[in-house]
């Protein structure tokens, strides 16, 4: 008797408990959505909006004074109306009329001024500064209450793309520390929340925009790719960020996004590396369809230079490197004679959970470079050590290397990938070649057409002639999406997520 | 006893010292927060500021001396990530890590003393074997492996548990599995192996020979004696359950202290890892008092001596 009432109290406090988890398992009726990502995002401020954070905050919380169209990369009006360049170093901007930021305050040139100037406080460590700031210095000058002008030291042809990370908050917002409830004059509002709270947009009526469907979004810190997919695919996520490949099984829900991410192999330029054919050969001794095929997918893009067709200044008629083992030996054998030390062990720098797969990639490029008679050691290090030896000023003697690096380039523009890897003066160059600094210098104050042909010389030239690195791939993402959703992921999504683009079915 | 105690205050208080000085010094000869928390892209210049700003540009012996005054006045610094205090984010985070360790202890040692003492009565017979069998694998099998299958199973699967989060009772069931079947398999084997002593002890047969119950044989006679060393193993393993707590907490989606200590290393947010380890070892100071005052009560020899 004992038992079977011992039984029953079990049972029942299962069905109890049961009918609990099911209310928490089940989908929200309304439009509001969970999105499930591997980032704590620990400081929402928007300076810091053109990392991880923008996937949370940029357009939905804080809008910019420009858009970029994800197809094409052009900025777009967002904040403001018109742009135009009226001086060498001077923009003059147009604001919107007849917008208010959510807790009331004004629209207006003083509250973009301020922006600026608070990003440029040197209290805030604001990621945006360090990131895309700090060599221009943007000085704003108000004209009317709808007029700004920003003028820049030197001439500043990208002004319109800058203008896409330049997120204006209200003026309440504290000038000398940062804020984890930033308010702006997007669509959502941030909610105060304790520390170990998820952070929620709450949707708000008078939106300047259109009315977007979401009406609250909760975002999850979950670091696990499987269990952000399990997430979606039981119902508790209708959104799973960055799952890994092995968990992208499911062609109904699981979609891939170039990411704006390139990866590449770079070479110091000592030892062996600094002879062109050792280049050129470790370059042909790479099957680059084999690695895509065996350890990516078909999704992945084989790389000719480090960003996508989308930015300006991509050369589409460049072509991959052949996978030419015999011409790769021939080249290793006419350096070898030439007294080049080609047999020595060279270490390839990984950086460890760089990327999926990442590992195994270098695992399979060592064993071909094998094939053609090279020895090149692996030699996997954390990320704080690998920087040491990826930023300048590089520590003396630089030793023959190969650095495992990806690179992403998001804002539209060559500019933010050429000057930093193949200019002399650039943070991350490992060589200093005349004409392609004069290439690269004359594209950097360029415009227009003229600007993209400039690129697209240096680009193929620097390919060509100089071989600075062994490419790799267009990287991939898949997010996991719920049925229930009508949504695309796009190449902007690995720093910004709009809310209003997300429907229902 | 009260000399005791004074006395074990005064050994740990000196131990905490040694760890602060320890921590602070680690830490920060494992690299500079401006190159993990800035962009990989940043600037020298923006980089050296950042270091700046916060004191990293000073030597080494400087930033201890300041850090130390700032302990005295309680202030553990804030955390580079938010710019929070870093004592703020170890206290929001300790209750969920404290619960969770909380409720695997309890469960862990229930069945480890229950199956423990029920093999120890015939080793070497079928349920002695299985017992082994299980609590061996459990104290072998990896932590993130069970949780990872744990949600396929019963979250996918069978979706009767969710798959991670916090809220209702049965978010904790999985979290609480993973913690707790290590130690259980751990002290199943250290409660057999202390009964089978106990029980072939001349106290043990003489109660049988008496013709007293088996039930109070085993649990009345044998078990306080036998319990001894798996009070040790268990504050040994209660203390180290922040490491199994750093992969339930990071798979599930707990705030616990495990993660956020593993987030701080990552980006060398320095005072929340002093802040965590200085609260963590104060836990675990508070934890050897209990065990020494189970001791005491165990033990005659110990309180008395």
């Amino acid at each position: 008797m004992a038992i079977r009432s011992a039984i029953l109290s079990v049972g029942a406090t299962c069905l109890l408990l049961g009918t609990s988890v099911h209310g928490a398992f089940a989908q929200n009726d309304n439009h509001d959505i969970i999105i499930a990502a591997p980032f704590a995002f620990d400081n929402i401020d928007s300076c810091n909006s053109s990392s991880e954070v923008g996937l949370v905050v940029r357009e939905n919380v804080v809008e910019a004074l420009t858009h970029l169209n994800p197809v094409t990369g052009e900025p777009e009006p967002r904040l403001a109306t018109s742009w135009e360049q009226t001086g060498s170093t001077t923009w003059r901007i147009t604001l919107r009329d007849g917008v208010t930021f959510t807790d009331g305050e004004a629209f207006d040139a003083d509250a973009v001024a301020r922006s600026i100037e608070r990003m440029f406080n040197p209290k805030l460590d604001c990621l945006n500064r360090g990131k895309l700031f700090a060599n221009i210095r943007l000085t704003p000058e108000i004209i009317d209450s709808h007029t700004i002008d920003i003028s820049t030291e030197k001439p500043q042809p990208l002004m319109p793309i800058f203008m896409s990370f330049l997120t204006i908050e209200s003026p309440k917002t504290d000038f000398d520390t940062m804020t984890s409830a930033p308010v702006g004059t997007g669509a959502y509002t941030v909610p105060e929340r304790g520390p170990a709270d998820p952070i929620v947009l709450v949707r708000q009526d008078g939106y300047w925009g259109e009315t977007p469907a979401v009406s609250k979004a909760t975002y999850l810190r979950r670091d696990e790719s499987a269990l952000r997919a399990a997430m979606v695919e039981v119902g508790e996520a209708d959104i799973g960020l960055y799952i890994a490949i092995q968990d992208a099984i499911d062609p109904e829900m699981d979609f891939p996004y170039l990411n704006a991410e390139t990866t590449r192999l770079r070479f110091s330029f000592v030892g062996p590396f600094a002879d062109i054919r050792v280049r050129k050969a470790m370059n042909l001794a790479i099957d680059r369809e084999l690695l895509r095929d065996g350890l990516f997918n078909e999704n992945y893009m084989i790389a000719t230079q480090m960003f996508l067709p989308r930015i300006n200044g991509y050369n589409p008629d460049m072509k991959p490197w052949p996978y030419d083992p015999e011409q790769a030996k021939k080249l290793l054998d006419e350096a070898r004679a030439d007294g080049v030390d080609v047999d020595s062990e060279i270490p390839l720098i990984s950086r460890i959970n760089f990327y999926p797969n990442g590992q195994e990639a270098m695992e399979a490029m060592i064993e071909m470079w094998k094939a053609v008679g090279l020895n090149i050691k692996l030699q996997p290090m954390e990320r704080a050590q690998w920087l040491k030896l990826v930023n300048k000023p590089y520590a003396e003697p630089r030793p023959a290397m190969l650095i495992q690096e990806q690179h992403d380039n998001n804002s539209g523009d060559a500019t933010f990938t050429m000057h930093f890897r193949y200019h002399s003066t650039g943070q991350q160059s490992e060589f200093g070649d005349p004409k392609l600094d004069e290439l690269i210098d004359a594209a950097d104050v360029a415009s227009g057409e003229e600007r993209v042909n400039l690129y697209q010389e240096a680009n193929a030239y620097s390919a060509s002639e100089i071989v600075p690195d062994v490419m790799m791939f267009h990287m991939i993402n898949y997010v996991r999406i719920s049925p229930r959703l009508d949504y695309h992921p796009d190449a902007l999504m690995n720093t910004m997520m709009e809310l209003s683009t997300i429907g229902f079915r | 006893m009260g000399r005791y105690f004074r006395q074990r205050t005064l050994q740990s208080a000196l131990s905490l010292f040694g760890l602060i000085v320890l921590v602070f010094f680690l830490a920060r000869l494992t690299g500079n927060p401006a190159d993990l928390l800035l962009p990989v892209d940043t600037p020298q210049s923006v980089r050296d500021e950042f270091s700046a700003r916060h004191g990293f540009d000073q030597p080494m012996i400087v930033q201890f001396g300041r850090y130390l005054i700032e302990l005295t006045q309680l202030d553990m610094g804030y955390s580079l990530r938010d710019g929070h205090p870093a004592l703020d984010h170890v206290l929001a985070a300790f209750p969920t890590t404290l619960l969770l360790s909380f409720w695997a202890m309890l469960i862990s040692l229930t069945i480890a003393i229950v199956t423990g003492s029920i093999a120890a009565w015939r080793p070497g017979g079928l349920f002695d074997r299985i017992a082994s069998l299980i609590s061996l694998a459990g104290a072998s099998v990896p932590n993130f492996w069970i949780a990872i299958v744990g949600v396929l199973i019963f979250a996918v699967w069978y979706r009767v548990l969710p798959t991670s989060g916090t809220g209702t009772p049965l978010h904790w069931v999985l979290p609480v599995a993973v913690l707790f079947i290590r130690p259980c398999g751990v002290l199943t084997q250290v409660v057999r192996s202390s009964m089978i002593a106990a029980l072939s002890a001349p106290y043990t047969k003489t109660a049988r020979a008496r013709g007293v119950r088996t039930r109070t044989v085993i649990f009345g006679h044998a078990l306080r004696n036998a319990m001894l060393p798996v009070v040790t193993v268990a504050g040994d393993q209660a203390a180290g359950m922040i490491n199994g707590a750093v992969i339930a907490e990071t798979i599930f989606g707990f705030p616990g202290v495990g993660r956020l200590l593993i987030d701080s290393i990552m980006f060398r947010d320095f005072a929340v890892i002093q802040a965590a380890v200085m609260v963590t070892a104060i836990a675990i100071f508070f934890l050897n008092i209990g065990i020494d005052i189970i001791y005491a009560i165990l033990d005659p020899r110990v309180r008395h001596g």
